[in-house]
């Protein structure tokens, strides 16, 4: 995969992040319980407990903060913008899957939107170690 | 001839030493990268372990403590709350590790004592299962000893309040007994004596053979009827208060308190 394909991969993933992430936020925001696909009160179930809030800050937000994040990174062009796009997908995969965890084995609930935000997160992080392991391209000539 | 031969020679031999060169610094820039992305991955590991750790201690610091008064003059049963002649009665078939359980605690039994119980229109029992792990027997046990001493939902209250990651080890003797002291009048070391009585175990085993009855298999599950006559299964969408007390307002309706 070249490495402008891992770069627009990353992008097309990071947008549907910040979609998801948004949607989560502004539910939790407004107040309003997450429209959930079939029914059976998982989201909210999950939405309400107590894994729902990371010291205070609501995960959806800092599942946002983490894809907004990671969309900065793609935008440098230096070495260190790729590792820190890394660190972060690396990040956002591991505590993904521990909120994937905490669904099935302690809330007993899935949240599609959460579980659709892990499974983004993945491939993401995936992207974002292939893309750290390349070196970075020299800026395009004019 | 010659001259142009060792010429050519000479510019193969740098060319070649060029390439070998680039090689080397090739291979060099990617062990570099492979050390950075590792660096990396051990960085991501232990920045998840903290988020971990943030999130479970985040899950039960925050309200450790009944709400003053909260129990205060309703009385209490074992496992009963309210009036014995209450019109109706409510049963929560709970496990003390279910974090829905605690939601339910914090969230809702606040309301029906307030509004149901106080007024004498309803009781609550407690049916304890003990389905998600060994932690969940023992703080059911202690809670059941704590009620023979008349406190029993005071010591559930605290349980869900300080309730941590299921079947992490937190509930032991230390745990129970700190609990089991902040309720005023209760003798922790008679509770942990009393635990495993044969009165005890005849209480769990009653409350499973009742869970099996009513086909309960998850927590919390609900049965409400007259007291005194068979409940039925109270089946509730939500564990917000409002939510709560319409679906029992449709089961018990108009005719609470009499």
């Amino acid at each position: 995969m070249s490495d402008r394909a891992l770069e627009v991969a990353a992008w097309i993933l990071v947008a549907i992040g910040l979609a998801v992430a948004g949607y989560l936020t502004w539910v939790h925001y407004a107040g309003l319980d997450p429209v959930c696909v079939g029914g059976g009160g998982g989201c909210e179930r999950v939405q309400s407990s107590t894994y729902a809030d990371l010291g205070g800050v609501p995960v959806a937000l800092l599942g946002l903060g983490g894809y907004a994040t990671i969309a900065v990174t793609l935008v440098g062009r230096v070495d260190s913008a790729r590792l820190l796009g890394a660190l972060l997908g690396l990040v956002g995969f591991g505590f993904s899957a521990y909120l994937t965890y905490v669904e099935l084995a302690v809330i007993d609930a899935v949240c599609q939107w959460c579980v659709a935000s892990a499974v983004t997160m993945t491939f993401l992080g995936a992207v974002l170690v292939a893309r750290a392991l390349r070196p970075t391209p020299p800026p395009r000539a004019r | 001839m010659s001259s142009k031969s060792q010429r050519r020679e000479r510019e193969q031999r740098a060319r070649a030493a060029r390439i070998e060169a680039e090689r080397a610094e090739r291979a060099t820039t990617a062990r570099r990268r492979r050390v950075q992305v590792t660096t990396i991955a051990v960085l991501a590991l232990a920045l998840v372990a903290v988020l971990i750790v943030v999130s479970q201690v985040g899950g039960g610091g925050e309200d450790s403590d009944a709400p003053p008064g909260l129990f205060d003059g309703v009385e209490q049963s074992g496992t009963a709350l309210g009036d014995p002649d209450a019109p109706y009665t409510l049963v929560e078939s709970g496990d003390p590790q279910c974090p829905f359980c605690a939601q339910f605690d914090r969230d809702v039994v606040p309301r029906l004592v307030s509004d149901y119980v106080r007024a004498g229109d309803l009781r609550i029992e407690f049916m304890p299962l003990t389905f998600i792990g060994p932690g969940s027997e023992a703080a059911a046990r202690m809670a059941l000893a704590v009620g023979e001493q008349g406190n029993f939902w005071e010591f559930l209250d605290l349980l869900y309040r300080n309730q941590e990651t299921e079947n992490s080890g937190y509930i032991d003797d230390s745990f129970l007994t700190s609990l089991a002291e902040r309720i005023p009048g209760v003798d922790a070391r008679r509770a942990l004596d009393g635990r495993d009585s044969p009165r005890i175990d005849g209480r769990l085993s009653r409350a499973r053979g009742r869970a099996r009855e009513f086909g309960i298999s998850s927590t919390p599950s609900f049965l409400v009827g007259r007291s005194g006559e068979r409940p039925q299964p109270l089946e509730v969408d939500s564990l917000d208060p409002d939510a709560f007390a319409a679906a029992l307002d449709a089961r018990i309706g108009g005719n609470a308190g009499g």
